[in-house]
């Protein structure tokens, strides 16, 4: 399974970021490989940022994103899209990961 | 650290948003102030701010037609919804001011002449001013995207918050309903509205709230010049009323306030009954906000 | 004649002076129109008893998605520049209050799997102002941008009326459009620091265009010197300072017209139309 988790930093150990779709980074990670591909979130978008944001995910095969709750638009774009959405700030990328794992993470 | 966002607005211009905010500026000490009236940015004037930083606002896209590959078809033109190609001088042109980039013209280009490039529309700025940092910004004259740069000054003034760690962020935001409006309020805590006793006033009000009340954020009003037309506040009062809305303050109309405001200074330098309202209202906003009383 | 009212920012006294220089040249016998181009914040009706004669809905058209020959192959989304659709292999959404309505996305599809619906962003409301020939355009809320209604409602104008246009405030594109093939444009400011900034960002923009400007003063006072010395500077006709009268405001917060509660001010605008028929000619 992909995970797309929206961060501060560019590395499991970054602090999920207070806000989805204008994080700084998205990490893609699939927790079968181990594999992790970062996005530098460069957004200049005066509007849509949202929706944007998941196409991004659903663009790099993402079923689960860890962030920030997501704005009214960003949640209608996952919920249609299938993809499972956890909140996790004040946690670590890799904290998150490991939350999930043990179902220890909130669905929104 | 949790960074508070307090947005200040108003159904439209000129109703003493930027009075207000400059004045919590001064009480608030040590808060982040974001001017997010890119269009006419105001609060400036009063904290004259020192620029340490410029970033430039590529917002929006226009599109450009490579002359030496249009063959003048006239297909951009007829594909274009906001009637910004026109032919003239033997040739057709975009007429950036009309132009959206919204990339018709370049998908319908039988040719490939047409392509979208990124312009200039603005700048923005991270500045240190007497109350502590600012950020703010100043859009090009006739450009459109400014709910982009907006959403730029703001990222930039959680970037400040955050890495000085300051724990309340003041927008004076952009007036009227649309996006710079909705731009200046997306995230905050809490949204002041600044409304005035006049038939159009509570007829603006009313616009604004219901895009406040679209993003479920909490908010109060604020009415200045409270007393220029008593029947005009109770109709403001009765509405909050039903709408379950707390009056937070109400300003009396001072010409101290056009004296401080010529002067280019904060009301609340001033001891007078409007710098007295003033303190209350930021003393009801503060607590309900629930900071530590030195930030 | 198209006169437009401009302020670099809101609250200066653009409606009062469109309101009062529409009341006033109808009073002296001018044939007026007055235009309402402030779709965000329309205003000028409160000003008059309308009797409205028709409202015109302004619709746009968004995409709506075929299911059946849709392929999700995504091309609408990297097509369109403001992220109004959003495609995954089980869905293809469309969100019509991003939407620019501006058929990228229909270009763009080779499976012909989208077409058009109509969507109201605002209406036009066609009256007469107590005789006056009276335009207003609205906005509704959230919408994107109030430039299609704007370009609407401006195609009111009558050439053999005085047009008189409240635009909207600010400097961007709502005004850009507003004051295309105006004759002529009354900056109104006011004697402080914030109306002098404000009305350079005004001028800028005006001259930008190559537009004939002249400038209102209002809550005039005599105290701002600086506004004036950048008027003569800058060579910019002064057309008319409104004085700082709390009567004025008080006949404004009840929506009243002042040059018709307080006669002695109804002649300043007669002067005004003839100082713009002056530098216009």
């Amino acid at each position: 399974m992909k995970i797309l988790l929206a961060t501060k930093g560019q590395t499991l150990d970054s602090a999920i970021d207070e806000r989805f779709a204008r994080a700084s980074y998205f990490l893609i990670y699939d927790d079968k490989t181990g594999q992790l591909d970062v996005i530098n979130n460069n957004q200049e978008l005066s509007h849509g940022a949202g929706p944007q944001a998941v196409q991004i995910a659903i663009d790099n095969g993402a079923s689960a994103i860890i962030s920030a709750m997501p704005g009214q638009n960003a949640l209608q774009a996952i919920r249609a899209a299938n993809i499972k959405i956890y909140e996790a700030v004040g946690l670590s990328a890799k904290q998150a990961i490991e939350k999930l794992k043990s179902n220890e993470l909130k669905e929104l | 650290m949790i960074v508070k966002q307090l947005a200040i607005v108003s159904g439209k211009g000129g109703t003493g948003k930027t009075t207000l905010s400059a004045s919590f500026a001064h009480l608030a000490k040590n808060a982040l102030m974001v001017d997010c009236d890119v269009d006419a940015p105001n609060l400036h004037i009063i904290l004259k701010p020192e620029v340490n930083k410029t970033f430039e606002y590529f917002g929006s896209k226009k599109a450009f037609i490579d002359f030496d590959k249009c063959i003048n078809c006239g297909i951009c033109a007829s594909v274009c919804r906001f009637e910004a190609i026109d032919f003239e001088q033997n040739q057709y042109r975009v007429k950036e001011y009309a132009c959206e980039g919204c990339n018709a013209c370049v998908i319908a280009c039988p040719v490939n002449a047409i392509s979208l490039k990124k312009t200039l529309n603005g700048k923005y700025f991270e500045s240190t001013c007497e109350t502590g940092y600012m950020a703010h910004a100043l859009l090009n004259p006739g450009e459109e995207t400014s709910g982009g740069l907006i959403s730029e000054v703001r990222k930039l003034s959680l970037e400040i918050a955050y890495s000085k760690k300051i724990e309340l962020i003041i927008i004076d935001g952009a007036p009227g309903i649309g996006c710079p409006a909705t731009s200046s309020i997306v995230g905050a805590k809490s949204v002041i509205v600044v409304s005035e006793p006049t038939k159009s006033g509570l007829h603006d009000l009313v616009r604004i709230v219901e895009t406040i009340k679209h993003f479920k954020i909490p908010h109060g009003i604020v009415i200045n010049k409270f007393d220029i037309n008593d029947e005009q506040t109770k109709e403001i009062e009765k509405y909050a009323q039903e709408e379950n809305l707390e009056i937070i303050g109400k300003i009396p109309f001072d010409k101290t306030i056009v004296e401080a405001t010529r002067k280019a200074k904060p009301i609340i330098e001033y001891d007078c009954k409007s710098a007295f309202a003033v303190k209350d209202i930021f003393e009801k906003t503060i607590q309900k906000l629930n900071l530590s009383p030195q930030s | 004649m198209i006169i437009a009212i401009l302020s670099g920012k809101g609250g200066t006294g653009k409606t009062t002076v469109s309101t009062n220089l529409a009341y006033v040249l109808d009073k002296k016998g001018h044939s007026v129109k007055l235009i309402d181009l402030d779709a965000e914040e329309p205003n000028a009706h409160l000003f008059f008893d309308i009797d409205y004669s028709e409202h015109i809905d302004v619709d746009v058209k968004i995409p709506k998605v075929d299911n059946a020959k849709c392929t999700h192959c995504g091309d609408c989304a990297k097509a369109c520049q403001f992220s109004a659709i959003v495609v995954s292999s089980k869905s293809v959404l469309v969100f019509a209050h991003l939407c620019h309505a501006c058929g990228a996305c229909l270009l763009a599809c080779k499976y012909n799997a989208l077409e058009e619906i109509p969507k109201n962003i605002g209406k036009i409301s066609l009256g007469s102002a107590n005789g006056i020939d009276f335009v207003k355009s609205q906005m509704n809320i959230g919408e994107p941008s109030a430039v299609r209604i704007i370009r609407q409602a401006k195609k009111y104008t009558n050439k053999d009326k005085i047009n008189i246009l409240d635009c909207p405030p600010g400097v961007s594109c709502p005004t850009v459009e507003s004051i295309q093939m105006a004759d002529f444009c009354v900056l109104v400011t006011e004697p402080t620091p914030f109306g002098l900034h404000d009305l350079k960002l005004a001028v800028d923009l005006t001259r930008q265009f190559g537009l004939k400007i002249g400038i209102v003063i209002n809550r005039y006072d005599n105290k701002f010197i600086e506004l004036e010395s950048y008027l003569e500077e800058n060579n910019i006709p002064m057309l008319l300072k409104i004085p700082y009268d709390i009567k004025i405001a008080q006949s404004y917060s009840k929506g009243k017209l002042f040059s018709k509660e307080i006669p002695q001010y109804e002649n300043m605008f007669v002067e005004l139309y003839n100082k713009i028929l002056e530098i216009v000619q």
